[in-house]
């Protein structure tokens, strides 16, 4: 007995970190990116996971020819902003967002129906810090109606 | 004292696997990809992998495109929403009727839209999505029956709540079969219009390119494979893959151009398809068996 509320305890910490990270992922989507793809219609897929420093992600999707585009990358400020590349197949690089701009999406219409892949890759504070910072990354992909 | 302390390593292990929010543990995928950017020729590890796949109401666009005439016939009726009863067929039948809502948006029809639009809600509100997460109030379609945007914007919020309400629920495999249900009705939709006689070039090159997509439905679903129902579909899915893998489609390398003024970029590229008779006819069955399998 001495030893249950102890376990107990850990466990209902436990679950209840997961369940508000989980809340507060969902509520920064909803309110910080998904304005973001304003005018574009959202495709409604959510993608979006915790990462830390240094992590990479990517989503892979194909995009119609002749239909306008936004893919937009937001992250929680802690972890400062992430960096997005695109990629075709062939692994060419398509777009840079740190060589072109500090906006945090990107326009774009091919002429052809291709897949693409999205990388974005977390920054590494520098100097490094003892504790690696997590947080809340997302993806999102619109198009607009015509 | 030492089996707590294994204990709460054990929690907080399991307390940071639920933190990927997308409820997607298992589509935490580990791959070396090989970045052949000049400057930086070296792997990378990805933590994890997202597959999307296009909308149904990117899809049907592509149909509006074809400028062909409405034609009722290949939908799947709303008024066969009380015959769903299980997960599985509610939530292939929501994306498949999501489908069919965008086809009808596309082609003015209201009435229809509002009937498909019932059926999703009672198949969502059945699947136990919360109404407030589903943003579909009726009132709120009623009000914006004339207004195609609205009805746009309110098809896409439906169904963006949907699946961040199932994935941040250990739903995924459930989302990713809303998903699938969609993607295979705009196809069979498109396969059935592109039968019909006339000239649908530029239809039969779009459903050609649906190559792609089902890559990223297959590997969105893969996610999943260890879901009994997810795997049946899969092995029908790579059947029509198998069928796909016949058309060829050779794409010259990428041109990026960007305007200025205008703020947008153009992907250059030029596309050669290789897209018999006897592959569409294929395709048209296997996705027409795939369809009427599930409605």
């Amino acid at each position: 007995m001495r030893y249950f509320l102890p376990l107990l305890l850990t466990a209902v910490l436990s679950f209840g970190v997961a369940s508000s990270v989980n809340a507060q992922c969902k509520n920064f989507t909803k309110k910080e990116c998904i304005p973001t793809l304003k005018p574009y219609t959202y495709n409604g897929q959510y993608n979006n996971a915790v990462l830390a420093e240094g992590d990479v992600a990517e989503l892979l999707l194909t995009f119609h020819k002749d239909q306008k585009y936004r893919v937009s990358v937001c992250s929680e400020e802690i972890i400062g902003n992430v960096n997005f590349k695109i990629f075709d197949t062939k692994h060419q690089l398509i777009f840079d967002q740190s060589q072109n701009s500090d906006q945090s999406f990107w326009d774009f219409v091919s002429n052809a129906t291709q897949q693409l892949i999205i990388q974005v890759t977390v920054p590494v504070e520098i100097p490094k810090n003892e504790v690696v910072k997590t947080g809340c990354v997302t993806i999102l992909v619109g198009f607009l109606d015509e | 004292m030492k089996w707590i302390i294994t204990f709460s390593v054990l929690a907080l292990f399991w307390s940071c696997q639920n933190t990927t929010d997308s409820g997607l543990e298992d589509d935490v995928e580990v791959i070396e990809t090989k970045d052949t950017v000049a400057e930086a020729e070296h792997t990378k590890t990805v933590k994890k992998i997202f597959y999307n796949v296009p909308s149904p109401i990117e899809v049907s666009s592509m149909l509006k495109r074809s400028g062909l005439t409405y034609n009722a016939d290949f939908l799947n009726s709303y008024k066969k929403v009380d015959k769903y009863n299980t997960a599985e067929e509610m939530a292939i039948n929501l994306g498949i009727y999501g489908a069919d809502l965008s086809y009808n948006r596309l082609y003015d029809q209201i009435q229809e839209s509002v009937n498909y639009f019932s059926a999703i809600k009672q198949l969502s509100d059945d699947l136990g999505i919360p109404q407030d997460q589903g943003g579909m109030a009726a009132e709120r379609l009623e009000s914006n029956l004339e207004n195609k945007d609205s009805l746009l914007i309110i098809i896409s919020q439906t169904y963006a709540n949907a699946d961040q309400y199932l994935k941040q629920n250990d739903r995924g495999s459930t989302a990713a079969l809303v998903i699938m249900g969609g993607w295979i009705e705009a196809l069979y939709i498109a396969t059935q219009i592109a039968g019909l006689p006339g000239d649908n070039t530029e239809l039969l090159n779009s459903i050609a390119e649906q190559k792609w997509s089902l890559e990223n439905l297959i590997g969105l679903l893969n996610n999943y494979k260890n879901d009994e129902v997810v795997s049946k579909y899969l092995l029908q899915l790579i059947q029509l893959q198998e069928a796909y893998a016949k058309i060829e489609i050779q794409q010259s390398e990428n041109v990026v151009n960007t305007n200025q003024q205008e703020g947008i970029t153009t992907i250059d590229n030029e596309t050669k398809i290789n897209f018999t008779s006897e592959n569409f006819i294929e395709i048209m069955n296997i996705v027409g068996n795939l369809r009427n399998g599930i409605i």
